[in-house]
């Protein structure tokens, strides 16, 4: 297990442009999770007909950034 | 006519002084070999700053006492107040620090500079310095020969400070000689007429060589050789400071109304430093002999007694000046006061801009959001909406049902007067900058560029849509009138979204979030939902109306597009890793599209 942990951490290292990006898809990524759940939040108290259609508008946005996100980091992960 | 008449006038005296003593051509050559130093001195730092310089500016120039600090570090550290001046006067054109860092910057740089006379007086002049200059020339001048960019700025460095090492020698070596034919000595003028006319003479000197630096060291070489008195050698100290704030003058030409009041600012604090120089200047030698006492200096040290006196002098004027900063602040804006700016011209981007790439960018940035701000009113006012509205809190859909105002003016001679002129004055600048630094640069600033494009852009579309917006929306047709209101709505959601984004710490920022209004605008789209058809087929809109709105979706829709590329362009995360991501995640149109039939109209 050490010694997989000390390959990995080289494999970073040479790899930095790649360790980079990663990095900031997944701040990216913690960012969206964290807006999710305000939205799913701000949709439990929605009032009207109008405001819960709007907020089910910008989720399904916010799940499709999500998804665009975890699939480029999968790819990244996989190099 | 003067400045015709500098160059002869300088060859003439140049050529009067080799006739009289051939130990002169040393004398001017080690001059000329100490400038050229500076040149390449100024060039390594430049080019292995990349931005370093200008990051550590920003951030280590908002209080006082840290703009002084900066001055003082950089100079010491780079052998140059010209260079420090000259970046300053740059950052305060485009408007990245105040007047009041800048002065506390330039005081910093009249201090850190007293170091290069402590360096020639200390080490120069006591050592082979000849020895050391000629491995540094060797090592650089290969070094400045190589491809990569951080070697070949290693090398200008270096060759640099072999060359300004050379130069001293040569000087040394040169009033070393010349003393054997003709002694300067003899010229010497004591007491208050001496003071005055050699500091004049310190003054034409630094004007002529544009560097106070390099008068210094030419008086501390002349002085070791006993070619001056010290008396004189103090004089001429106080003049090459006053010299000095030509360069500054110079630099701030090109620069705007803030560049030059920094100049001024710099010009006042030496005259000031000068003046308190000459009228206490039995205090000051007295002060100069009981710290060279207490320090070990010997007592015909003269050389690194005037560095003594090159120090206090300048303490002294920052101890004056510094708590009158403020005042003196005040005094520069009544004397050069801010011009009434033409909406259409420049703010942020002028010559002064153009000597280090990042201030370059950033003045491109923000002479960008200037341009998006002309354009924003006419925006506003094309989709016949406030701008205060816009920028508000208001509930737009309640404002556009209860308001039917149409703004009155020429949106086609607002545009070329507000948007077109100035986007051509961008565009140019642009254009004279890439070719300037590296292709990763240029790559920034196309990005700009193309930002600008994206702001005429969405204006052209409005104005497109403006003609119709002003028809329909005080038609009495409800159907019609709903959907052009629909329209401004979806248009100023987005302009009030880039609005939260200009606001916002760029940690907080959801450059993201523009998706979603690219979504709900597709979603609520009349005629891809198939609605317009149903308002026709039921008499509710006429053909007429129909195929207007159909052509105004079209220019609503580039508008949308346009306005959030600009605010990718002007607010996405500046780091290329985080922007690379954010372009990553962002939705392109078919995505938007698909999410669109997923997504339910707003009703």
């Amino acid at each position: 297990m050490k010694s997989g942990k000390i390959i990995k951490y080289f494999h970073e290292i040479m790899n930095q442009d790649t360790a980079d990006k990663k990095a900031a898809l997944k701040k990216i990524l913690a960012k969206m999770k964290k807006k999710s759940r305000k939205l799913k939040a701000k949709l439990a108290e929605a009032k009207t007909d109008k405001e819960r259609a709007e907020i089910e508008g910008k989720l399904k946005v916010n799940q499709a950034h999500r998804k665009k996100g975890l699939k480029a980091l999968r790819e990244l992960n996989d190099k | 006519m003067l400045r015709r008449l500098l160059l002869p006038v300088i060859f003439a005296i140049l050529a009067y002084g080799f006739w009289i003593s051939p130990n002169t051509k040393e004398i001017a050559a080690g001059v000329a070999i100490f400038l050229f130093g500076m040149l390449y001195l100024e060039e390594g730092f430049r080019a292995f700053s990349g931005g370093l310089l200008e990051r550590l500016l920003k951030h280590s120039t908002d209080r006082l006492w840290k703009a002084v600090s900066f001055g003082i570090v950089t100079t010491t550290i780079m052998q140059s107040s010209s260079l420090v001046s000259v970046i300053t006067i740059s950052f305060l054109s485009a408007g990245l620090i105040g007047l009041s860092s800048g002065i506390g910057i330039i005081f910093g740089a009249n201090l850190g500079t007293t170091t290069g006379a402590w360096l020639v007086a200390g080490f120069g002049l006591k050592v082979d310095i000849a020895a050391y200059a000629m491995p540094m020339l060797a090592f650089g001048i290969i070094l400045v020969f190589q491809k990569s960019k951080t070697l070949k700025a290693t090398g200008y460095a270096l060759s640099g400070l072999g060359f300004l090492f050379l130069g001293i020698h040569y000087m040394k070596e040169g009033f070393e000689a010349f003393r054997d034919t003709v002694n300067l000595a003899e010229y010497a003028i004591s007491g208050f007429l001496g003071l005055v006319v050699f500091t004049l003479i310190g003054m034409v000197a630094t004007v002529i060589m544009q560097s106070s630096h390099a008068t210094l060291v030419l008086i501390i070489t002349a002085l070791a050789a006993n070619q001056i008195t010290y008396e004189n050698a103090i004089a001429l100290a106080i003049g090459a400071n006053i010299g000095t704030t030509v360069t500054a003058i110079i630099g701030s030409m090109s620069a705007n109304y803030q560049g030059k009041r920094l100049a001024l600012a710099h010009l006042i604090f030496n005259f000031v430093t000068g003046a308190i120089a000459i009228v206490f200047i039995a205090q000051i030698i007295w002060m100069v002999t009981w710290v060279s006492d207490h320090i070990g200096i010997a007592a015909d040290d003269y050389a690194l007694k005037l560095a003594v006196f090159h120090t206090i002098f300048n303490v002294l004027g920052v101890v004056v000046m510094l708590p009158l900063v403020h005042r003196l602040v005040a005094v520069l804006n009544r004397v050069i006061p801010m011009p009434r700016a033409q909406l259409s011209e420049p703010k942020y981007i002028n010559a002064a801009a153009f000597d280090f790439p990042e201030t370059l960018l950033e003045a491109v940035r923000m002479e960008t959001q200037h341009l998006y701000r002309n354009a924003f009113t006419i925006m506003a006012h094309g989709l016949n909406l406030d701008r205060s509205v816009i920028l508000s809190d208001v509930n737009l859909d309640a404002h556009v049902d209860h308001n039917r105002h149409v703004f009155d003016f020429d949106i086609d001679e607002t545009y070329n007067n507000k948007v077109k002129a100035l986007h051509a004055s961008i565009l140019e600048f642009i254009s004279k900058a890439q070719s300037k630094f590296s292709p990763d640069f240029a790559n920034r600033l196309f990005a700009l560029r193309n930002a600008c494009l994206s702001i005429v852009s969405s204006t052209k579309d409005i104005k497109h849509l403006r003609k119709n917006i002003s028809k329909y929306i005080r038609s009495n047709n409800e159907d019609i009138r709903r959907e052009y209101n629909k329209l401004r709505v979806q248009i100023a959601e987005v302009l009030r979204e880039i609005d939260v984004l200009e606001h916002s710490g760029e940690e907080d920022r959801d450059i993201l979030a523009l998706d979603e209004l690219k979504v709900a605008f597709e979603a609520s789209n009349t005629f891809a939902t198939g609605e317009l058809d149903s308002l026709i087929r039921k008499g509710r809109i006429s053909a007429g109306m129909a195929t207007s709105l159909m052509n105004d979706l079209g220019y609503a829709r580039n508008a949308i597009w346009h306005l959030t590329d600009v605010a990718t362009a002007l607010y996405g995360s500046r780091d290329s890793q985080s922007k690379g991501a954010e372009n990553l995640m962002s939705l392109t149109k078919d995505e938007v599209d698909d999410l669109r039939l997923d997504t339910k109209t707003k009703v």
